[in-house]
């Protein structure tokens, strides 16, 4: 699992992983833009692809992306994906602190 | 995406067909019935006919009449099929066990897989009588998720409407990526999703030996099991006479592993390995339930073109 500190370093660790998910090898990071659409845009993700960018997503950041609450609007762009994964992060790590608080 | 089966008897009115009369027929009618309506299919439903023929020539590697007589079950199956939706869908479960020729249905192979708390994906086929198979996974006490594609045809949309209820949900794959979500919350809520694996409607497949030949099946049930943890459980429920059924299961798949997938620098090479082996170990059990009961393969397509036989 990667620390992360802030959303921009969510998207900067988030765009290399969306090409690698989709095997896109004609593009770079830098390529994709912040805004850039996940569903229905140049990067058409299908059925399949999600499923290879949410283990990949929450194998790098160690959190669950995919849960009750999660929708298709979550994957808007990237910019709302990186939000998504920011705060399941802070969730984690609350989760986490009360883990350790308890035990003490 | 590739429309599997489309001949002119599979509609509204056929299905509506068989709902009015079979329910009011006595059961004893039912297999007389059958081997007549069969027989006439075998002979009008020439290119499927060819389809299945070789199909069945190469999984059993019977010719001639022997063959012919195969094929001609193959059919007869499918009225088997077809009739069970009369008593399968509003079937309670008592009634259901009891058109079980025998009750070991594999219930404690489930529960284990159930117990871990991932979910489980039961991988079936076109064999038997999977509708039977998804209702008998509704005996868990969990909701099952039979995920399918669902043409937007009459007949298909009124054989789902038939079988979705509150224990089972239709999750149509024409959904795209919100039936897959739909699908991982599913086994992130440790419900049961059950699929079909001998098609592929997606792009997304991998080639492994099947009878002796190269063939492609679909990566989707074991990447949603890679992702989910859930266990893959391939199983099948064949026919053992007119609307019996025996529950055949095989052995849990674990999820492949995937930690090399965390290093964004790995190889495709490295992800799929894992999968296809998953896969090929589904896939051997579908064979050696076909090695016996081929008969009961319902696909009326050619599952190995000629070029590939070639």
């Amino acid at each position: 699992m990667l620390q992360t500190n802030n959303m921009a370093s969510v998207k900067e660790q988030l765009k290399p992983i969306i090409l690698k998910s989709l095997r896109i090898t004609d593009l770079t990071p830098e390529d994709l833009r912040d805004d850039q659409p996940l569903l229905g845009g140049e990067l058409e993700i299908d059925s399949i692809d999600i499923l290879q960018l949410v283990l990949e997503i929450e194998r790098h950041f160690g959190i669950k992306l995919v849960h009750a609450n999660f929708d298709q609007k979550h994957l808007e762009s990237i910019n709302v994906l990186a939000a998504i994964i920011e705060s399941k992060i802070i969730e984690s790590r609350i989760s986490e602190s009360k883990v350790a608080e308890a035990k003490t | 995406m590739t429309r599997w089966y489309e001949h002119r008897f599979h509609n509204a009115t056929a299905l509506r067909t068989i709902f009015v009369i079979m329910p009011r027929l006595p059961r004893i009618f039912h297999p007389p019935v059958a081997v007549v309506t069969a027989l006439i299919f075998f002979f009008m439903l020439k290119q499927e006919r060819r389809a299945v023929t070789g199909n069945l020539r190469q999984v059993s590697g019977k010719r001639g009449l022997a063959l012919h007589w195969k094929v001609y079950w193959v059919f007869y199956s499918f009225c088997d099929l077809m009739v069970s939706y009369c008593f399968v869908p509003q079937a309670t479960h008592s009634e259901l066990l009891s058109m079980l020729v025998d009750l070991e249905r594999g219930a404690a192979k489930i529960d284990q897989c159930l117990a871990a708390g991932n979910g489980l994906i039961v991988w079936t086929a076109h064999v038997g009588n999977w509708e039977f198979a998804s209702r008998l996974l509704e005996m868990h006490g969990r909701p099952v998720n039979v995920a399918r594609v669902v043409e937007d045809k009459p007949a298909e949309i009124t054989l789902r409407n038939l079988m979705a209820s509150e224990r089972l949900k239709i999750v149509d794959l024409n959904g795209g990526v919100p039936a897959t979500i739909e699908l991982l919350q599913a086994l992130r809520r440790n419900e049961i999703v059950a699929m079909q694996g001998d098609r592929v409607y997606q792009r997304h497949s991998a080639e492994v030996a099947f009878f002796s030949l190269p063939t492609s099946f679909p990566l989707g049930p074991f990447l949603l099991s890679q992702v989910s943890g859930a266990p893959v459980l391939p199983g099948f429920v064949i026919r053992q006479g007119w609307l019996r059924y025996r529950a055949l299961m095989g052995d849990p798949i674990a999820p492949a592993p995937s930690a090399a997938t965390s290093q964004v620098t790995s190889g495709d090479e490295d992800r799929d390995a894992g999968l296809q082996e998953a896969l090929g170990q589904a896939v051997r059990f579908l064979e050696k339930t076909l090695a016996t009961h081929y008969d009961q393969w319902m696909n009326f397509f050619e599952f190995w073109p000629v070029a590939s036989r070639e």
